[in-house]
């Protein structure tokens, strides 16, 4: 019945793909090569993920999430080697995962995290995430307040460029400037810390 | 630190990084543009260090999603956040923490089959299927799609308890026996009646069709409906009584979901109790997206055709089970 359903669905977007206007062509070009890495890397990824979660639900559940947080990127579909980066948004999320399982029973923090980071292999990558949250959490707070705010505005509001720019009373090229700068001091700091 | 101190390496480097964040931004913009993406193309030909320095800031942005701060964020609901969370470590955020927790739970509730989870539910239902159950008493209750229900009868009164989804209840005459169904912190207390309760993320809906019923909230005097109307009572404890069609019968008992400006967020988390492959938003801007009319329930591909007309919604099936839903 399912099949049915998507083999249908599938039909569908074939049609609408047609009769579409040049411009929303190219996405839907867009989605095909999104939908084409989840049939090549399915598998792989799946299996690295069970391994993470250890419970083939909620690793399929990720998988999802990963290619939801993927649909959001663009130029995926130029990328030549794309596998390693796909196993890296899935591993974010799987340790996301687990570490709102630890946090489940109301527990003490890091000292315990620490504690347990011997015992279990997830714990190591857990801590190190953690670590460069702290360290892009510091960068940002450290940011000139213009560059911060434009940073805030355009990441979690997901605004566009043009967007901010009306929003902040300021020029498209600035809103630019100050998010390459915001973006290139996360990166440092990354970088500093990793030495 | 004077220029000469710069390996040129270092300086090629930080200049590609510079060039990938001009691309990503660019890109971002103009998701669509087949031209700009060929222009990319070419910027990055085939080296490798272009791509890499282009996969480390797509990396960072993501990461940066998970440092949020609360109130910079557009609240998007549960069943929708339940696996990309932002959540952080600091203290003051524990209610973040118990909230997503909240929302793993309902991922867990969407992935396991009922009977692994729930306390005992006496009838429940699974993705697209809907049932008829007639009680003991001669009532009958109508299950929606991925619903459930608890039944406890005595000689004092008819206790049921809707643990979620959505359910029509018929209720025979008895007035000795009150027949009594309580939703999240909610009870709807019927003599012989018809009435559907609704649950979503954040709302109990108690709409009657037929007869009366009082409604009891917490900290609050009961309230009485009359037929074909409608209360909506919010998790911040607000209450919003409406009036609707003098005799309501409930369109997801003639495979209709009757929308009347329902965020499309909200819509979805619905449509998600009848559909297979799940059905996601991906586009924040979306979110909140009014939808009104009427949807089918068991037509996936009239659906989707109604969506991308009236709303200019696109969809893009991932795989077999995923469907993405973005401009």
């Amino acid at each position: 019945m399912s099949t049915n359903f998507y083999q249908r669905a599938l039909l569908a977007s074939d049609l609408t793909g047609d009769d579409d206007g040049a411009g929303s062509a190219s996405e839907a070009q867009q989605v095909p090569s999104l939908d084409a890495l989840y049939q090549q890397h399915r598998p792989a990824l799946l299996s690295h993920l069970q391994r993470m979660v250890k419970d083939p639900h909620i690793a399929e559940e990720l998988l999802h999430d990963t290619f939801i947080r993927l649909s959001r990127m663009p130029a995926l579909s130029s990328i030549r080697q794309p596998k390693s980066f796909l196993l890296k948004v899935a591993s974010n999320l799987a340790l996301d995962h687990l570490r709102q399982c630890q946090r489940q029973p109301d527990s003490g923090g890091e000292e315990e995290l620490a504690e347990q980071a011997s015992s279990e292999p997830g714990q190591l990558d857990l801590l190190l995430q953690e670590r460069r949250q702290r360290r892009l959490r510091e960068a940002i707070d450290q940011l000139p307040p213009r560059a911060r705010e434009t940073l805030l505005l355009v990441r979690y509001r997901e605004l566009t460029l043009r967007e901010a720019a009306q929003e902040l009373g300021i020029s498209q090229t600035m809103v630019e400037k100050h998010l390459k700068n915001a973006l290139q001091k996360c990166r440092a700091v990354l970088q500093s810390d990793m030495q | 630190m004077t220029r000469e101190d710069l390996t040129p390496a270092d300086g090629q480097r930080d200049s590609i990084h510079e060039q990938a964040s001009q691309w990503f931004f660019r890109l971002r913009e103009r998701p669509g543009d087949p031209g700009l993406l060929a222009q990319f193309e070419r910027w990055k030909g085939d080296d490798p260090a272009k791509e890499a320095c282009y996969l480390e800031l797509l990396l960072l942005w993501d990461e940066l999603e998970r440092l949020a701060p609360d109130s910079d964020k557009r609240a998007p609901p549960a069943v929708e956040r339940a696996g990309p969370p932002a959540a952080t470590r600091t203290g003051h955020r524990r209610g973040l923490a118990a909230l997503l927790s909240l929302a793993m739970l309902c991922l867990l509730a969407w992935l396991l089959p009922a009977r692994y989870w729930l306390p005992a539910a006496d009838y429940a239902t699974g993705v697209g299927e809907t049932r008829v159950v007639e009680l003991a008493d001669g009532s009958r209750l109508h299950l929606n799609g991925r619903s459930a229900v608890t039944v406890d009868f005595d000689s004092a009164e008819r206790r049921l308890r809707l643990l979620y989804g959505e359910a029509f209840f018929e209720v025979a005459r008895d007035a000795a026996r009150p027949f009594r169904v309580a939703a999240r912190d909610t009870t709807t207390e019927a003599i012989g009646t018809a009435f559907n309760i609704r649950i979503t993320d954040g709302r109990v809906d108690t709409t009657l069709t037929e007869g009366r019923v009082r409604v009891h909230l917490p900290d609050r005097a009961p309230q009485p409906l009359h037929a074909g109307q409608r209360l909506s009572w919010t998790g911040d404890h607000s209450v919003r009584v409406s009036d609707g069609p003098g005799h309501y019968l409930p369109a997801w008992k003639q495979g209709l979901l009757a929308l009347d400006r329902q965020p499309l967020a909200e819509v979805v988390e619905l449509l998600n109790r009848h559909y297979r492959p799940m059905i996601r938003v991906v586009d924040p801007a979306l979110w909140q997206t009014p939808v009104s009319g009427t949807l089918p329930l068991d037509d996936l591909p009239t659906l989707l055709a109604m969506l991308e007309r009236s709303l200019a919604v696109r969809h893009s099936a991932i795989g077999e089970q995923l469907l993405l839903l973005h401009r």
